[in-house]
């Protein structure tokens, strides 16, 4: 069975990146990982794909994508970095991998993923919910369950596919949702790459929900998972394995969030604190703070959100500027400057 | 602006360091000169950034490396460098960083103040890369840059007046070719515009922005408190102590102008400077050189001499007891005399060179000062510097001699012992001995002396700032929020003046080192520590100790509720506890009576919480948002934060806490190795087989080693009383008990694989009687026994130790029997109480489970428990278990192997037939106790909850029975006692004095004995715990003694239903038997030598 897992990040997740090659590693020497990178060395730095927990990499805007820095361009970091799981889904759907994994960069693996591998026996496409059960508290059911609503049923920090025809066609068609409106923009219904699954059950066949609270725990749900670790040394959610934990935003906001739904859990508060150690580990901090190639103009000129909506949203623009990072006298720079939207 | 089409405008800022060059930058790039693409990162030194290229100061470093200079260096830059064939190297190396970092700008900014030694160099760069340059010296007061140079790098003033000379020089000389202009630092701090209006007249240009748009930017940039140290001109001259070319000089420059005649003056100034570089640069280079090494060298004869102190005082001891004949005793007393001449003669010699080097010292000074009195200067200097030379070599011989008067004293002394008889006690009388220690006493202060001297200042410092910090310093609060400096036994304000401050651990509860650090950059360039900065200086200039410190004038907002002192009274009343406020802060209560109102001014801002269930600090932490508004935490909780869903305190209580600032285990090793003492003096196997001898006496026959962690003489703790209780029952005379600990204790194992790399303190009967390699201590004793089979091992504790050190003691000394003690779980893994991340029970799980993976103990685990396997393989143990849970919870979890299994329990309980407690006790009332040390672990976080929650409840009385009390616990009864080698029943009597019925022992971690718990029994008091706390609750089940629940919320529970409450009342009825404990010997209640 030949596994590929990927995830997808920008540098300045790359320690955090760098854990989950690592905890995934641990579990499934055998899979391949995937690194999928929206981004380009600060000076100083190399990316050394023999050095890291990584098997390949794959420099995102080398995709063969028309036009793929006016498609770049459109997106803010978040943005890109979720809307390139489509075409890089798609694309490994054409190598000989039986079972196609995604994982944020964010999560950690503690505890062999074999399971999603087995259902994929039965299925062809997996996803996990945010929640598995209602909320009864009225503050949960406003950060929980309204969440969810706003944002999407299913985390897309995880997807598993079966390279079947059915799983090849989910890919194709969120592939092509996410080349258009893979983007943040609540008033339109768009909550990038995830509120576009909302639909995946109902337009696919082959699609399970994974409802085991040991899968995919996180500070939306950990007020409905109890974690311990038993005597034998077993990490478990609700007494199932706790396969992985999704650290978002910990050892920032996140923090916050977890602590006012772990509430005295003190296994949840163990677990944050080994994985903020081992971040720090693995940062180097050979990345400067902030640091993303695709954040300035040419000229190293931070690009506003403003812009790239404009250039998002008019077509006439995007056909006389197919490369918008340039910062000659006719780009779209210098066109910024001059009408005065910069 | 005027810019030649093709022509690019480098602006390059010159100056000394510490100058305001990084401001100057800042501001003219606000202006609309561009900066370079890639910058050095702003740091914790620099936060507000150093707007420099990254890549061309990594370039200068390595230029100045290439010609053997670095930044500090007062010595010209060589002229014909910028010919050679390494300088055209660079120059193609920086221009291409030139097109990478600016582009096609047509007008950058480019700084780093080195540039100012090698302009020349950079011109011929702008040059090939079409820019002209223009250059903006940025000039500061000489005494205010030294002053920053020594707070920041510790370098001598009289070094960095020279250092500021070297550049002002070199930058204007080089410059006068050039559109230039000069800006003084204070004025571009006090009136930037104006500075940059003189900048764009003197250059010539027109700033891209306009000044007037761009004031708000740079003065927002300009509003750090830059400028530490501030000294004016006239103080400059009126130092005598500053060189008259630096008077010179910086006159000159706030003359600045073109004129010939000040160029002139520059110009002498610089060839009088050029003179003396060549007269003095190689002999004070020598100098330094020769200085630093006699300091090294003074340092290392102290600790020698340090050492041969406590060598002659252990042998002057022996000979107050021993000396017996008159003889004898006069030919010691010669002997000494001896010694004190040459103790006296070595002293001279001392005094003179400490003379000497302060001598030097000022003359060094002097040179600088009164440069027309050089020449006689240095033939001073030349003629002490060969008597310097001769003086060490002397005192060298001296000590050599010295050394071997010692060991010919040491056979001496031994043979005086062998044939003493006891006819003259008064002989050596102490007022004698005192009389001839004297001069060792001189010599100390002495020895003290110099090494202050040899550490430079660095001592000094550490003891200046300790005495300013003395009072301000929260021991209590330090120890408490960092449990590893406990456990490391160091002082805790020489920890934080030391490292801690560095590690941004706070002082006191009002003072938050990393804010403190992080919101005034110019302490952190200065790495000054912080508290003390704040202390001295901080506090009168208005700065804030932490982040939730209001500023005068900062509640702006005074019309808003948020802010109205009498609705912000009115809405926390209900929930502020005025009792709590008082017991807790007492020093509060001395300077206000009103609580509430000193916590709605200022207590808040000073992290003080209004009651036990709301902690300011931690809401104030998790909620951004509050913080940033700067709303009193406990009005926004009541009025907001509750309905949102907020959390009062962390939720996962004391622990979670624990875990935020858990360290990794390599950090904690690295405490304890720092507070590890350095160079001990080793005493060699010859001495240490002649001390062992004596310290044995002659008759004998066996020995006992022990190994334990620490020193059990001096440690209070429960394995230090078995030890002690071992130790004891030894038959003196004809058994030695030898104990063995780490010199360099650790939390783990040692890494030294070797006898030969591991140092041990060796006692013998109790007495320390040397530091040594332990495989002089294998030769030593292993000469001394000679016989197979006369020596056993017993392994107590092994943190610091190597299992294949142990092994080795038990192969070279050919022991006969070997016992492992399960005191703790060491053996199964190095967090030796089983707690993972120090703060859940995880029962030493499999070393490869998901578990170990996030401990912060699993890493190492796997070599930790080969290591140990190692040891059991080759050593067959007889492993000794103080109670029957912890044997099978080792057999479970362990797969060493042993030759014997035993259970020896510490202490047995015997009731007395007729002590019955509580029978008569009519009061109805019933007395809870926490014995020992107040810590988490122990359960004192639920001790003081469950005191708290029944504070109403007149039925229970909380008591708190140790060594010393913990702050902030008004519901508790606090009576000072503490368990002794003398006295080992204080406990239980303490207990029986003050009528204690119950005590709670909620241990998190598995208890593999508990004293506490036989101390409850002996006391007739009953015992509370939970299941996990290891013997406890078989100790209870054993002797029908308590009660054990699953959980704090089970123990709740039966406090809540009053099921407690009836259970003690009931036992009491029935009576509680007291009763005797009966202490074992420890392991020689085991061993069999008649067999």
């Amino acid at each position: 069975m030949r596994v590929n897992c990927f995830t997808s990040f920008s540098f300045g997740y790359l320690p955090r990146a760098r854990v989950l090659g690592w905890s995934l590693k641990r579990y499934h020497p055998d899979w391949a990982v995937t690194a999928c990178i929206s981004d380009r060395e600060p000076e100083g730095f190399v990316f050394n794909i023999e050095k890291e927990p990584f098997d390949h990499v794959i420099w995102t805007d080398e995709l063969r994508i028309d036009g793929i820095r006016g498609w770049f361009f459109k997106h803010d970091v978040v943005e890109i970095c979720t809307a390139v799981k489509g075409p890089v889904l798609d694309l490994l759907t054409g190598t000989n991998a039986d079972r196609i994994l995604y994982l944020d960069p964010d999560i950690a693996v503690m505890e062999s993923l074999q399971p999603i591998v087995e259902m994929l026996d039965e299925h062809s496409v997996l996803l996990t919910p945010h929640l598995v059960e209602a909320e009864t508290d009225h503050s949960a059911v406003l950060d929980n369950e309204i969440a969810p609503l706003r944002h999407g049923t299913y985390n897309l920090g995880f997807i598993a596919v079966r390279n079947d025809e059915k799983g090849r066609k989910f890919a194709r068609w969120w592939k092509s949702r996410l080349m258009h409106f893979c983007y943040d923009d609540a008033a339109q219904g768009l909550f990038v790459d995830q509120k576009w699954c909302d639909l995946v059950p109902v337009f696919f066949d082959g699609v399970h929900i994974v409802r085991d609270p040991g899968y995919n725990v996180a500070s939306w749900n950990i007020n409905q998972r109890k974690v311990q670790v038993d005597r034998e040394g077993r990490i478990l959610a609700n007494g199932r394995p706790l396969r992985f934990f999704h650290f978002t935003k910990v050892g920032g906001i996140g923090d916050t969030m977890i602590q006012r739904y772990a509430k005295d859990n003190l296994a949840v508060y163990e677990l944050c604190s080994w994985y903020k150690r081992m971040v720090d580990q693995y940062d180097e901090a050979d990345i400067p703070e902030g640091w993303w190639h695709y954040g300035t103009f040419d000229n190293k000129v931070a690009i506003p959100k403003h812009v790239r909506q404009l250039y998002r949203e008019r077509r006439d623009l995007q056909k006389a500027f197919p490369n918008p990072y340039e910062t000659n006298d006719h780009s779209y720079y210098s066109w910024l400057k001059s009408d005065g939207y910069m | 602006m005027r810019i030649d089409e093709s022509q690019k405008q480098a602006l390059i800022v010159l100056g000394m360091h510490r100058s305001g060059t990084s401001a100057a930058t800042r501001v003219l790039s606000l202006l609309g000169a561009r900066l370079p693409g890639r910058m050095l990162a702003a740091d914790q030194y620099n936060e507000s950034g150093y707007w420099e290229s990254a890549a061309i100061n990594k370039l200068h470093n390595e230029l100045l490396a290439s010609v053997g200079s670095c930044w500090d260096d007062v010595s010209p830059f060589p002229e014909s460098w910028f010919r050679s064939e390494a300088a055209k190297d660079f120059q193609s190396r920086v221009a291409e960083i030139l097109t990478r970092e600016y582009g096609d700008s047509p007008l950058f900014v480019l700084k780093d103040p080195r540039i100012s030694r090698f302009v020349p160099f950079w011109i011929s760069v702008l040059k090939g890369f079409k820019a002209e340059p223009s250059f903006v010296i940025t000039v500061r007061n000489p005494l205010e840059v030294a002053a920053s140079l020594q707070s920041r790098d510790g370098l001598l003033p009289s070094h960095s007046l020279l250092l500021w000379l070297r550049h002002m020089l070199e930058a204007e000389r080089q410059t006068r070719q050039f559109r230039r202009t000069v800006v003084f630092y204070e004025n571009l701090l006090s009136d930037p515009i104006q500075a940059m209006t003189k900048v764009a007249e003197d250059i010539g240009i027109g700033w891209p922005q306009s000044l007037h748009n761009s004031k708000s930017q740079i003065d927002a940039f300009l509003v750090h408190p830059y400028r530490h140290h501030v000294f004016h001109t006239d103080e400059l001259n009126a130092r005598e102590d500053v060189p008259r070319w630096v008077k010179q000089a910086y006159k000159l420059l706030r003359k600045a102008d073109d004129s010939s005649d000040l160029t002139q003056r520059f110009d002498t100034i610089r060839e009088e400077l050029e003179v003396a570089d060549r007269a003095f640069g190689p002999m004070l280079a020598a100098s330094q050189l020769k200085v630093s090494e006699l300091r090294g060298e003074i340092q290392h004869l102290s600790q020698d001499l340090a050492a041969r102190e406590k060598e002659i005082g252990r042998l002057e001891e022996k000979e107050a007891a021993k000396a017996e004949f008159p003889a004898e005793n006069e030919r010691l007393n010669k002997e000494l005399t001896a010694r004190e001449k040459e103790i006296g003669r070595l002293e001279e010699k001392e005094a003179a060179q400490a003379e000497f080097l302060a001598t030097r010292q000022r003359e060094n000074e002097r040179l600088n000062r009164e440069l027309t009195a050089r020449e006689k200067e240095i033939g001073r200097l030349e003629e002490k510097q060969p008597s310097c030379e001769d003086l060490l070599a002397a005192r060298q011989q001296e000590l050599n001699r010295l050394s071997k008067g010692n060991s010919d004293r040491d056979s001496q002394l031994e043979g005086s012992t062998k044939n003493s008889i006891s006819r003259f006690p008064d002989a050596c009388s102490v007022d004698n001995m005192s009389v001839k220690l004297r001069p060792m006493r001189f010599l100390k202060r002495l020895g003290s002396l110099w090494r202050s001297d040899a550490a430079s200042s660095v001592a000094w410092l550490f003891k200046t700032t300790r005495a300013a910090l003395k009072k301000e310093f929260d021991s209590a609060f330090y120890l408490d929020r960092y449990p590893e400096v406990r456990e490391s036994n160091l002082d805790p304000l020489r920890h934080y003046t030391r490292v801690g401050w560095k590690e941004g651990r706070d002082p006191s509860p009002g003072f938050s080192t990393s804010y403190y650090l992080s919101s005034n950059p110019d302490v952190r360039e200065a790495r000054t520590n912080p508290f003390y900065h704040y202390v001295r200086w901080g506090r009168k200039e208005g700065r804030r100790p932490s982040q939730l410190g209001f500023k005068p004038g900062d509640a702006e907002n005074k019309n808003s509720p948020l802010f109205d002192v009498n609705s912000i009274r009115s809405s926390l009343r209900g929930a502020f506890d005025a009792d709590f406020y008082f017991d807790r802060y007492p020093e509060v209560r001395e300077s206000t009576s009103d609580a509430l109102g000193h916590y709605v001014s200022v207590g808040w801002k000073e992290g003080r919480d209004p009651s036990p269930e709301f902690s300011t600090s931690y809401y104030l932490a998790a909620n951004p948002d509050v913080r940033n508004a700067r709303i009193n935490p406990l009005y926004h909780y009541l009025t907001e934060g509750r309905t949102e869903g907020r959390q009062c305190a962390h939720p996962g209580g004391v622990f979670a806490l624990a875990l935020e600032n858990l360290e990794p285990l390599e950090r904690k090793i690295q405490h304890w190795r720092y507070a590890a003492r350095s160079n001990p003096f080793l005493m060699s196997s010859q001495s240490l087989r002649h001390v062992l001898k004596e310290s044995a006496g002659p008759n004998c026959l066996r020995f006992v080693v022990s190994l334990s962690h620490d020193d059990y003489t001096s440690v209070l703790g429960g394995v230090q009383l078995c030890i002690g209780a071992e130790q004891n029952a030894v038959e003196r005379g004809r058994v030695a008990y030898v104990n063995l600990h780490p010199v360099y204790p650790l939390p783990v194992l040692s890494s030294e694989l070797s006898s030969e790399k591991l140092i041990v303190n060796v006692l013998c009967n109790g007495e320390l009687i040397a530091m040594a390699r332990c495989c002089d201590f294998l030769e030593a004793l292993q000469e001394l026994t000679g016989q197979e089979g006369t020596v056993d091992l017993v392994v107590h504790a092994l943190h610091g130790h190597s299992p294949e050190v142990v092994a080795e003691i038990y192969e070279v000394l050919k022991i006969r029997e070997a016992y492992f003690w399960l005191h703790d779980y060491f053996s199964l893994c190095s967090g030796y109480r089983l707690l993972r991340n120090e703060v859940s029970f995880c029962g030493a799980p499999p070393v490869k489970s998901a578990g170990c993976s996030i401990c912060i103990f699993g890493e190492g685990r796997q070599s930790h428990v080969k290591r140990m396997r190692t040891l059991f393989d080759r050593v067959p143990f007889v492993v000794v278990s103080p109670s029957e849970f912890t044997l099978d919870l080792w057999k479970n979890r362990s797969s060493l192997p042993y030759r014997e299994a035993l259970i020896h329990p510490h202490c047995t309980f015997e009731a007395f037939d007729d002590g019955l407690k509580g029978q008569n006790d009519e009061s109805g009332r019933i007395r809870i106790a926490f014995l020992g040390f107040p810590i988490p672990h122990k359960g004192w976080p639920v001790f003081i909850d469950l005191a708290s929650r029944l504070r109403k409840d007149s039925t229970f009385e909380f008591y708190h029975l140790g060594s010393e009390p913990q702050r902030q616990c008004r519901d508790v009864r606090f009576f000072s006692v503490a368990a002794r080698r003398e006295n080992r029943s204080a406990m239980t009597e303490a207990m029986l004095r003050n009528g204690i019925d119950v005590v709670l022992l909620w241990s998190i971690c598995p208890e593999t004995f508990s004293f506490t718990a036989y101390e409850a029994l002996a006391a007739g008091a009953l015992i509370i715990t939970h299941e996990s706390a290891g013997n406890i609750p078989f100790v209870i089940r054993k002797f029908d003694r308590g009660l054990v629940f699953n959980g704090e919320s089970e123990l709740w529970q039966a406090f809540e239903d009053g099921s407690i409450r009836d259970f003690v009342k009931r036992r009491k009825n029935q009576g509680v038997p007291c009763g005797a404990l009966e202490f074992s010997r420890g392991t020689l209640d085991l061993l069999n030598w008649e067999a």
